[in-house]
């Protein structure tokens, strides 16, 4: 059924899914601000989905009848990384969890989350007034 | 969305406000017998000191293969089991902490009227520095609350999603 890959609802779908792993991951941070020896992680999706929709992503190819799909063609998965610490390797006065940015991260995240979900919840309804008609 | 992924979260949020509680906890201990010279094992009360570290919770899949689990493959059409990776797990790590004993020495005060003074009247006084104890109840009351918006945040995603 294509109904619903013609949509932005594929793209919304694995957005919501990175922002509640960066939601996870940053929590994950933010408990253990002051664990000593503890790195900082991220999560990346924005710049594989960028590299997507330019085209300069790997891309994966079917050569033989027999291979298996990818489960979301095109579509990245987010990741968690690991970055080497950039900034003030002491910056929670054990570690290098930078409070203020973790916070300021929750909260762009929860709005992304929002974000995504009122547009995915549009597109929803969307769909459902075409197959009702303009009632 | 996996439901076990949004308290996922809330976990991990769960677990460093306990270990915050735990440091919390330690630090009244401290503060509240920083005068005591004489407790049930002998000698002058010590200093407790919360440590935490970063535990990962192995994925689903690891668990498998850590139980002896494994995938044989008894067909060549089958797919190699190497890297199984089932489902959640091995995100975040999450904050365990643990109780010590500070175990350096404390002042030696002269106090010759004072019960437990030594033969030359000097006193063993805890090894608890009050100013310490205070800077660490403040960090560690902020890093309460960091983890409170944490979870906070993690509940208005989860109702979010609830209204697509």
């Amino acid at each position: 059924m294509k109904l619903f890959e013609s949509t932005r609802i594929p793209f919304l779908g694995k957005a919501l899914d990175a922002y509640s792993l960066r939601n996870r991951v940053i929590a994950g941070n933010i408990a253990n601000v002051e664990t000593p020896g503890f790195v900082a992680k991220q999560v990346t999706f924005e710049e594989q989905l960028a590299g997507v929709m330019n085209g300069t992503s790997l891309a994966m190819a079917q050569t033989n009848e027999r291979h298996l799909g990818p489960s979301a063609p095109g579509l990245p998965d987010a990741s968690i990384v690991t970055p080497s610490p950039a900034g003030d390797p002491l910056a929670s006065g054990v570690n290098g969890v930078d409070i203020e940015t973790e916070m300021a991260e929750l909260a762009k995240n929860q709005l992304r989350f929002k974000y995504a979900a009122k547009l995915l919840g549009e597109q929803f309804r969307g769909i459902q007034k075409s197959i009702r008609g303009t009632q | 969305m996996k439901l076990d992924r949004i308290f996922g979260g809330l976990n991990i949020s769960a677990r460093g406000l306990s270990a915050q509680r735990m440091k919390m906890n330690a630090i009244a201990e401290n503060i509240a017998n920083a005068e005591t010279t004489k407790t049930e094992k002998g000698g002058p009360y010590r200093r407790k000191q919360v440590v935490m570290s970063a535990t990962d919770v192995p994925s689903f899949g690891a668990e498998l293969v850590s139980a002896g689990m494994s995938l044989t493959r008894t067909d060549s059409h089958h797919m190699a089991g190497g890297d199984m990776e089932v489902t959640g797990g091995g995100t975040a790590p999450v904050v365990d902490a643990e109780a010590r004993e500070d175990t350096s020495a404390g002042k030696r005060v002269y106090d010759p009227s004072h019960p437990d003074a030594d033969a030359d009247g000097y006193v063993m006084m805890p090894n608890v520095n009050v100013v310490t104890e205070m800077v660490d109840m403040i960090s560690a009351s902020r890093a309460y609350e960091a983890n409170v918006v944490a979870i906070g945040a993690t509940k208005t995603m989860a109702r979010d999603s609830l209204e697509i």
